[in-house]
């Protein structure tokens, strides 16, 4: 590969720069800023990802949508069945794990009220309500 | 079939594979810009990198896929452009590769995100989009040069050098 060759390779990846500044500008910045805004006790799609297989994933959602499909290996707790859940739970929590609650999407308040009770009885502080739930994890 | 004929049908099939390819690379590069968020998610599942850099390649690299596509028509970057597409698919064979090796399911994001993808089916794709590049050439512009681009070898347009 010649000198001149590299050259036009270079100038490739600075046109490329330069355009990444704009779109970054003009609205990856903003869908990033977008992206970070959770309310307090929630964690993203791609904050959860980064936890990888260390995060203990908590399925809010009913039975048979968690025996039909569910993230990694969640656990099944659901808060109208708490009693029955929590054992399964306790059996695959370790304490310091992440663990991660989500139900169907934004609008459903499962995971929060799950989440809540896993603080609030148990006193695991580590909790996080995963934003958009289940939906936004299929996105 | 003539040496006219042959060479006609050489010239075509390299316009054919050029235009392919910058078809496919201004897709995937436009769709992601579109969706830099989505196309973050994707880059994390590699997990090969994470944080800023992920965030750094979730806005580059779809933004140089359009430059390179644009770059084959560009008389003066046409080798440069497909050179970087040769680099850049190697890149993501062994992007690839690794996750398969680690049993990660991938949802690709060669198309902004979706749905996991048999890893496979990745690896042929990304093969056959190495052919295209190695097919691919516009008539005119220093032609009939053998190149060796990250390791690989492109016979380009027939004669040596």
């Amino acid at each position: 590969m010649n000198r001149t060759m590299v050259g036009r390779m270079l100038e490739l990846v600075g046109i490329t720069v330069v355009l990444s500044g704009i779109v970054w500008w003009g609205h990856a910045r903003e869908a990033f800023a977008a992206m970070d805004a959770v309310a307090p006790g929630e964690v993203t799609v791609n904050g959860a990802r980064t936890w990888g297989e260390t995060a203990l994933w908590v399925d809010a959602r009913g039975r048979e949508a968690w025996e039909a499909s569910r993230i990694g290996d969640a656990v099944w707790l659901n808060e109208g069945a708490f009693d029955e859940g929590i054992e399964d739970f306790l059996l695959r929590w370790t304490p310091g794990v992440p663990v991660v609650v989500y139900c169907d999407s934004e609008a459903c308040d499962a995971s929060a009220a799950v989440a809540e009770r896993l603080r609030s009885e148990l006193g695991i502080e580590n909790v996080w309500v995963l934003k958009g739930g289940w939906d936004a994890w299929m996105q | 079939m003539d040496a006219v004929t042959g060479r006609g049908l050489w010239i075509g099939g390299g316009w054919l594979a050029t235009v392919l390819l910058a078809a496919v690379f201004a897709y995937a590069g436009v769709v992601k810009v579109i969706d830099p968020v989505g196309f973050y998610g994707s880059v994390l599942d590699y997990r090969l990198v994470g944080g800023g850099l992920a965030v750094a390649a979730s806005v580059l690299l779809p933004v140089f896929e359009i430059v390179v596509a644009a770059g084959l028509f560009v008389p003066r970057w046409a080798r440069a452009a497909r050179a970087w597409i040769v680099c850049l698919l190697l890149i993501f064979l062994v992007a690839i590769l690794q996750a398969w090796w680690r049993g990660i399911d991938l949802s690709c994001g060669c198309f902004g995100s979706g749905e996991p993808v048999a890893p496979w089916s990745l690896i042929l794709r990304d093969l056959a989009l190495l052919g295209l590049a190695a097919m691919a050439r516009l008539p005119g512009g220093r032609e009939g040069k053998t190149m060796i681009q990250c390791g690989m070898k492109t016979q380009v347009d027939g004669g040596t050098e």
